[in-house]
């Protein structure tokens, strides 16, 4: 974007300067020679989608792990942090993502544990709890100090998160989606602390995928895309399509030739859904409303904890609705749970393959049984042993499922030749209506391959197929329709043709046709 | 079983026992004749009935451990039925095993209750319960159904012939309870491998949420092994007082239900296993008794030689499971 980065502040030495810092796991070149420099008293946002290389890199930083080339200058001065321990000497300070705190204890047996061990900080109780308060008061952050853990809101854990971190006076802190957890009213007076904590001069390290939010806290953002910086810039100069660009990419994939849709019957419909439970780790989710004909796939967009798993839970029936109608191929599935569901029609590939999907420690006939019992327990009570282990079989052979043996365990198959044993065991009979979350997530490319033919395939013979995936490329391929989950709202669907990779990547982070109506 | 003998030989070594001789005493003498083996099968009943109720629940992550009230309050009902309800005739046995199977289900309704109503532990509201069906027989055999004609010994009358369950042959004391049991066994495998319910206990118990996931209800599904443990352990007391015991008395339970939990996990919850583990517990009760008589060794032994089996059982899986690690590797400073 061609804006310099030079501290707002003129000529001084950074805060902290990062070179070149590379970091590569088994496959994956998770940071490619990131260049970053941060003033101090700068808030700077950090932007990136997930696996963009955010997280590795904060990690870095913080001493978790080591990159493996780059240098990391502090003050001026080259250092390595071995361990968080060193950062934190040195004045960095981290919030992760996962609140770390231990939930039985109190609030200050939870700051003494956080400090235990650093020096000026082996304090009595009394003393202590003193100079929380008094730094809580200042900063205008109420929080009881005896409450247990357990009993607080999302919100006030956060701010017992940031307290004990700027109880040691940090020079750096690192915020990791500090705000996923908070509601709008939170995320506000949050900014204004925030903003009051970088006066002082304590530089801050925002990382965030929520457009909005980072142009309205951060002095600069820099965005990652694959391991690498795409562009930086004072962030209340670029325009939201600009940083959208810097995150998702340029070019909108090449898109498949059209298909004509198959049928025209809706055979998955949700109107007005709400869950029994709607506010799930700080998310409210809106009533849902969704159609999928025969025939088509609708895709739905997203960055994982935007409401992918609230979504499927509704639809599968494993959340329990409680206002609003879902019907299964025309019959009403509303007040029914998934067993049910599954006889009705709908089959599901899950987000999890093991601890959800399938039971690794069981066969694959029982694995096959999960989501079949319709199929396979005449009146309710006997299994048809027989028939499992024929269609097993059949799985296996048609699906190119590569198995130790027939009667091997879920947890003997690889990941890809699982996930292709779970899309063979949704289409065994035909659904009318079949999820895919993250199909192929994980997956090797051959194996992807096949599982993106085989939807398509699915979709042929008629059925109606919701796929939530982060993968664009992966929607642009498969799906007619496209819309975009952001904190727990659904966008408009458009046909796929007709949205441009940007504008896709602006709903997706809370831009564009989301601006302002995400949160009621 | 090696190393749990072997250690039970050191603390009888310790002891200044003749090894050679009490081990025979524990586990030869009382099985070397036929008598003897059907002492065996009469012991190993009770024990294998309530390990069938208990490996259900264990097999769904219910950790049961109110076999010992469950039998008891079955024992108890059913033999009031004997000792005070009005004359049945023929109907005595049927309403007395139909009463014993209800009271031990109802026994363990109430932490299937707790536990799906308030999410309370079931393995402390079993216990706790455990505790309260004693003092309930307790409180009955010292009080309403005190034989009248019993010196004031805490004991009911003994049951009318009407009201025992018949004798399998002359010679020995055991009844139709235990065929019953080994029914029960084979019932027990049908269930797990062929039924759609045993297959929904094995996936709750092995990931609840997959369990969630395939749309089981674990709270039907919590209800059903509590029941059907209660059962079996109700028929159980049952078939002991209404068999080998013939009265109601402050101790008849003798452990049954706690070591039934031992015989569940050496039996490792498979319905053959259990028959054998029950064989292999029955007898340390047969050899401890047997030791007493011939050496005066406190039959507390048994105790001592069904802890050791368990323990090491325990133990052994642990260490086939988990690597012994050293704790040398550098903390990160």
């Amino acid at each position: 974007m061609g804006v310099p980065d030079e501290s707002p502040h003129g000529v001084r030495i950074p805060r902290l300067e990062l070179i070149g810092i590379t970091r590569r796991y088994p496959g994956v070149l998770a940071n490619d020679g990131v260049d970053l420099r941060i003033a101090p008293g700068e808030i700077r946002g950090l932007l990136g989608e997930n696996g963009s290389g955010k997280s590795t890199l904060m990690r870095c930083i913080y001493g978790v792990e080591q990159p493996d080339a780059g240098e990391i200058l502090w003050n001026g001065r080259q250092i390595r942090p071995m361990s968080p321990r060193v950062a934190r000497a040195l004045g960095m300070a981290m919030v992760f993502q996962h609140f770390s705190l231990i939930e039985p204890l109190s609030v200050m047996d939870n700051v003494r544990l956080y400090l235990d061990g650093i020096d000026g900080f082996d304090r009595p109780p009394a003393v202590m709890r003193e100079s929380f308060l008094s730094l809580a008061e200042s900063l205008d952050l109420p929080v009881d100090p005896l409450a247990r853990v357990d009993d607080l809101s999302p919100g006030e854990r956060q701010r017992v998160e940031v307290l004990r971190c700027l109880l040691l006076k940090p020079d750096l802190l690192i915020l990791d989606e500090p705000t996923a957890a908070l509601t709008p009213g939170e995320v506000a007076q949050f900014f204004k602390v925030l903003r009051t904590i970088a006066d002082g001069g304590c530089s801050i390290l925002f990382i965030s995928h929520k457009l909005p939010e980072v142009r309205a806290l951060c002095d600069q953002v820099t965005v990652l895309r694959r391991g690498k910086v795409t562009g930086h810039g004072i962030a209340s100069v670029m325009s939201e399509s600009e940083l959208a660009v810097l995150l998702v990419g340029e070019e909108t994939p090449v898109l498949p030739p059209a298909r004509t849709p198959v049928g025209s019957g809706v055979l998955l419909d949700l109107d007005q859904l709400t869950g029994a439970t709607n506010a799930l780790d700080g998310l409210q989710m809106q009533p849902v409303s969704l159609q999928v004909r025969s025939g088509e796939i609708v895709g739905i967009a997203g960055i994982s904890g935007n409401g992918q798993e609230h979504l499927n839970n509704l639809i599968s029936g494993e959340s329990a609705a409680r206002t609003g109608r879902l019907s299964v191929a025309g019959r009403d599935m509303t007040r029914y749970g998934p067993a049910r569901r599954y006889a009705a029609g709908l089959q599901i590939v899950p987000a999890e393959r093991t601890h959800q999907g399938a039971i690794p420690a069981m066969s694959l006939a029982d694995n096959l049984l999960l989501t079949n019992v319709h199929r396979y327990a005449s009146r309710g009570l006997t299994l048809d042993r027989e028939q499992l282990a024929r269609d097993v079989r059949e799985i296996i052979d048609s699906f190119d499922v590569r198995t130790p043996h027939q009667h091997a365990s879920a947890g003997a198959l690889s990941g890809g030749n699982l996930q292709k044993f779970l899309l063979g065991r949704a289409l065994l009979d035909q659904p009318r209506v079949l999820i895919c979350n993250h199909p192929t997530w994980g997956v090797d490319l051959r194996a992807a391959h096949a599982i993106h033919r085989r939807i398509l395939e699915a979709r042929s013979q008629g059925a109606a197929i919701l796929l939530i995936t982060e993968d664009l490329d992966e929607l642009y391929l498969l799906a007619d329709r496209i819309g975009a989950l952001y904190s727990g709202r659904i966008s408009p669907l458009r046909p796929t043709r007709e949205l441009p990779l940007q504008e896709l990547g602006l709903w997706m982070t809370g831009g564009g046709e989301m601006a302002g109506k995400a949160v009621a | 079983m090696t190393l749990a003998i072997a250690a039970g030989s050191a603390i009888l070594a310790a002891l200044d026992l003749p090894v050679g001789t009490s081990l025979h005493a524990l586990f030869i003498a009382p099985v070397s004749d036929s008598y003897g083996l059907s002492e065996l099968a009469l012991k190993s009943t009770p024990l294998l009935l309530c390990a069938i109720g208990l490996s259900v629940c264990y097999r769904a992550g219910i950790w049961n451990i109110g076999a010992e009230g469950q039998f008891v309050m079955g024992a108890l009902a059913g033999g009031a039925i004997a000792l005070v309800a009005p004359p049945l005739g023929v109907m005595t046995l049927p309403a007395m095993v139909t009463t014993g199977v209800i009271a031990g289900m109802g026994w363990a309704a109430i932490a299937a209750w707790l536990r799906t109503r308030y999410g309370a532990s079931e393995i402390l509201t079993t216990i706790m319960l455990n505790y309260i069906a004693v003092s309930l027989l307790t409180w009955a055999v010292h009080g309403p159904l005190r034989d009248p004609g019993g010196y004031s010994f805490p004991e009911s009358a003994l049951f009318e012939s009407h009201a025992l369950l018949p004798a399998l042959t002359e010679s020995s004391r055991l009844t139709v309870s235990t065929p019953f049991a080994l029914l029960a066994v084979g019932a027990l495998w049908w269930f797990l491998a062929r039924t759609l319910p045993g297959y929904q206990i094995a996936v709750l118990g092995a990931d609840s949420k997959a369990a969630s996931f395939a749309g089981f209800s674990t709270t039907r599904l919590t209800w059903l092994v509590l029941l059907g443990s209660g059962a079996f352990a109700g028929f159980a007391g049952l078939s002991e007082v209404a068999g080998p015991v013939g009265q109601l008395t402050p101790h008849i339970a003798f452990g049954y239900g706690y070591t039934a939990i031992i015989v569940a996990f050496i039996g490792r919850l498979h319905p053959l296993g259990m028959l054998l583990a029950s064989l292999l517990l029955a007898l340390t009760y047969l050899g401890g008794e047997n030791l007493q008589i011939n050496t005066g060794i406190s039959k507390s032994v048994t105790l001592v030689f069904q802890g050791l089996l368990l323990f090491f059982l325990l133990g052994c899986d642990v260490l086939i499971r988990y690597r012994v690690a050293g704790s040398n590797q550098p903390v990160a400073a």
